[in-house]
């Protein structure tokens, strides 16, 4: 085994104990029932490759799923004219402070279209103080579309290997407990 | 002044665990904030509810007696909470908007955020499209409601109008635009103007059409088509082109003077911004509830917006 693997395998092995510390409940994946305000959570059916799409980061630059391999992305559609998406933005910023350094991103992707609907995404991001959420913009919907997203807002959670492992229509307190142990559920049942 | 119950469950945790930090994590909670609750729980008791030493907060005889409620409260409210996730309708408490982007964006938000604050119970879908979209979106039940300039959209087709905002397309041009202030010859001038307008086959364009032929340009000089109004405004704002918006839309740039209307005293088409939703359908209570707030909304934006009081 080169020394490069070996790095590798120990990395993963100290990702996946992260992940059991910072959901740290038991595992219960096969009659799991989503509760609290992420209830109506549609966990996928059947996990299935899905079709490339990119986005703009913070930087400007083009990113994809691929840049998160062998971790769980919490990804959420956003915009400046949604209501219910800012008022669901600030427990995806407290959701990210309590995940720590467990390999689960999150993602909040603006939806408002073009060079001004980011400007004004951004802005909005830091009005409200929630700068600590990394700016993701989707200014031509190619991610939104691809993906079918239907309302506003909407949230997709892809597992490790970028499949995706269910979708939530509606806003939800996602750092509430029940919305970790859907997390820690997905995680659990969803391995690749 | 009454003790806030969730003050009591707090109060109840600090006892058990003798810990402010190990309560504030069993609750979930900052710790500042459960300090700060404990603080106005003391305030409002009038006396200390808890001792704090080194080895932890023990409650005070009456800081004992305030926990066992709190610790009563707390199982009814896990009890209850239980009783709702297992009986109730996952979308008792859901309603549907659609709305165009300008719409959701420059007048729904405020009422919206107001509406959600206040019933902190109900979730809020939100869909965007054109018109015509939204016109397919109610009529098919994707939406309890959509908001729109529906213009002269009838009430028919099962479908039912309240009208909330008035509005009404309008002529623009840049600020110091040549044609400003152009009289009874409108007609002649417009017709040789430069037109940005948008996409051929839309409503927006079909709208406009008709009311360029109502006030007598039967032809136009069209320089550059797009479906966006901010592309239009753009290069209105950059040129001599002009271009005819509905008015809503443009309202920030009329006021901060970017651009001009050039036809002041014409307001061509009337196309009220309003409710749209199946007439056939009994709104829910929470869905009347929301549009008499957004009424209430848009009678006090119209009063701002003319001085009235």
């Amino acid at each position: 085994m080169t020394v490069r693997a070996l790095f590798l395998r120990r990395y993963r092995l100290i990702h996946a104990v992260l992940l059991v510390l910072a959901l740290a409940t038991p595992a219960f994946a096969a009659d799991y029932k989503p509760a609290g305000t992420v209830k109506n959570f549609e966990i996928a059916a059947e996990r299935k490759p899905m079709p490339a799409f990119t986005w703009r980061d913070a930087g400007g630059s083009e990113t994809s799923l691929a840049s998160y391999a062998g971790k769980m992305v919490v990804m959420n559609f956003w915009a400046t004219w949604c209501a219910p998406c800012i008022t669901e933005l600030p427990s995806l910023l407290r959701l990210q402070e309590k995940l720590g350094s467990a390999p689960i991103s999150v993602v909040v992707l603006s939806i408002d279209r073009g060079a001004e609907g980011a400007e004004k995404a951004r802005a909005m991001l830091r009005r409200l103080k929630l700068d600590g959420l990394a700016f993701h913009h989707d200014g031509d919907s190619r991610a939104y579309k691809t993906l079918g997203i239907e309302v506003m807002p909407t949230t997709v959670i892809f597992d490790a290997a970028g499949r995706e492992a269910g979708r939530l229509r509606g806003p939800a307190e996602w750092d509430e407990p029940e919305a970790r142990k859907l997390l820690q559920a997905l995680s659990e049942s969803l391995k690749p | 002044m009454s003790i806030d119950p969730r003050h009591l469950i707090q109060l109840a945790a600090i006892a058990d665990t003798g810990s402010f930090a190990e309560a504030a994590a069993r609750l979930d909670l900052a710790q500042s904030a459960l300090s700060r609750n404990i603080k106005t729980l003391e305030e409002r008791v009038g006396a200390p509810v808890l001792k704090r030493g080194r080895r932890g907060a023990v409650p005070t005889e009456i800081g004992a007696a305030l926990a066992q409620y709190g610790t009563v409260i707390g199982a009814a409210n896990t009890q209850a909470n239980s009783v709702m996730t297992s009986v109730g309708s996952p979308r008792a408490s859901q309603f549907r908007i659609a709305a165009t982007q300008l719409i959701a964006g420059n007048f729904l938000i405020d009422p919206l955020t107001q509406f959600m604050n206040k019933r902190a119970e109900v979730s809020c879908l939100v869909q965007s499209g054109t018109v015509d979209e939204l016109i397919e979106i109610v009529t098919l039940g994707e939406a309890d409601l959509a908001l729109g300039q529906f213009g002269a959209l009838t009430n028919s087709s099962g479908l039912h109008l309240e009208p909330l905002i008035k509005d009404y397309l309008t002529v623009v041009g840049r600020k110091d635009h040549p044609l400003r202030g152009i009289n009874g010859a409108a007609s002649e001038i417009l017709a040789r103007a430069h037109w940005i307008v948008p996409r051929a086959h839309t409503r927006l364009r079909w709208e406009i059409e008709n009311a360029l032929k109502y006030i007598g340009v039967s032809s136009i000089d069209i320089t550059y088509e797009t479906p966006s109004t901010a592309v239009m405004m753009e290069i209105v704002r950059k040129s001599d082109c002009v271009a005819m918006v509905p008015r809503f839309a443009v309202s920030p740039m009329i006021e901060n003077g970017t651009i001009v209307e050039l036809l002041p005293d014409r307001t061509v088409l009337h196309r009220p911004i309003g409710i749209l939703c199946q007439s056939t359908k009994r709104k829910s209570a929470i869905v009347n509830s929301f549009c008499q707030d957004l009424h209430r909304f848009a009678r006090r934006a119209m009063a701002n917006a003319t001085g009235e009081q």
